[in-house]
């Protein structure tokens, strides 16, 4: 079984964990985000996504990567301004779970 | 995405987890619908479904659970097939002995105790008018103001101000009785 050998009382940065999941980054983003309807949001989906991908800048504005999305769905489930396009990346492409 | 660092790291199961590794990261969804989103026949020819799959959750408006429920499915899955081996197959009907097996489980005990419950938690009422309700109350009983509101006052001057009916009020709290 694959996985690197961790100190287990270490606390694993989240690069470091996605870094244990394999990934095959389709060109296209499967997820597209309208920063017009961000303004004035609290941006529950900066603290919801499990793989850190939503981040404020100095500005305040949101930033997001679709690289690295482990899709599960949340971001999409708590924008309360529906502004987050989600769909599935191209079969084939996206996470790719070995362990489930 | 910290939580799932901090419970790994919770001293406690940081000593059960001594000696481990991580393997891989990763995150999903679960549904939680009660008892009407609990699969009626968790098996088939060949393939038999375990946790969050089969619907195997609990939400009694308190808490929300299933990793329990997801391990011992999986145990009595365990012991579905190996019982159905011995009896030579994998047929769906030598497996329909996991769905027995769940029955009997704490898992599908506690998912029909609470089956009321999904219904009764779908009510925004509880989670938003409710929780104004209790602080306009509380607002009304500690505001000082020249003419002072007794309790009750307070109570129906938050009712009115939220547009609730104290029908609706006792049919809601007689529903929670019943149901979580």
């Amino acid at each position: 079984m694959g996985g690197v050998q961790v100190n287990m009382s270490e606390r694993l940065s989240i690069e470091k964990r996605l870094s244990l999941t394999s990934f095959k980054i389709h060109d296209q983003p499967h997820i597209i985000v309208d920063y017009e309807k961000c303004k004035g949001c609290s941006m529950p989906c900066v603290i919801s996504c499990p793989a850190g991908l939503y981040s404020i800048d100095e500005k305040g504005k949101l930033k997001f990567n679709y690289e690295g999305c482990l899709e599960c769905g949340a971001c999409r489930l708590v924008c309360p301004n529906k502004a987050i396009k989600w769909e599935y990346p191209l079969g084939g492409f996206g996470v790719w779970y070995k362990l489930g | 995405m910290d939580l799932v660092e901090d419970l790994r790291l919770n001293p406690y199961l940081n000593k059960v987890l001594e000696g481990g590794t991580v393997v891989e990261y990763s995150a999903h969804l679960v549904t939680e619908s009660g008892f009407k989103g609990v699969l009626k026949k968790p098996y088939g020819n060949g393939f038999l479904v375990v946790g969050d799959a089969a619907g195997f959750l609990l939400n009694t408006g308190f808490t929300i659970r299933g990793v329990d429920m997801a391990v011992e499915s999986g145990r009595l899955a365990a012991e579905a097939v190996s019982e159905a081996h011995e009896r030579g197959g994998n047929s769906e009907e030598l497996l329909s002995s996991y769905k027995k097996l769940l029955d009997e489980s704490f898992i599908m005990k506690n998912i029909k105790k609470f089956s009321k419950a999904r219904d009764f938690l779908l009510n925004e009422e509880i989670y938003k008018s409710y929780v104004n309700l209790a602080c306009l109350t509380a607002n009304g009983i500690y505001d000082e103001s020249e003419e002072a509101k007794r309790a009750f006052e307070s109570f129906k001057d938050a009712m009115s101000r939220e547009g609730l009916s104290f029908f609706n009020l006792i049919k809601n709290a007689w529903e929670a009785y019943r149901s979580i």
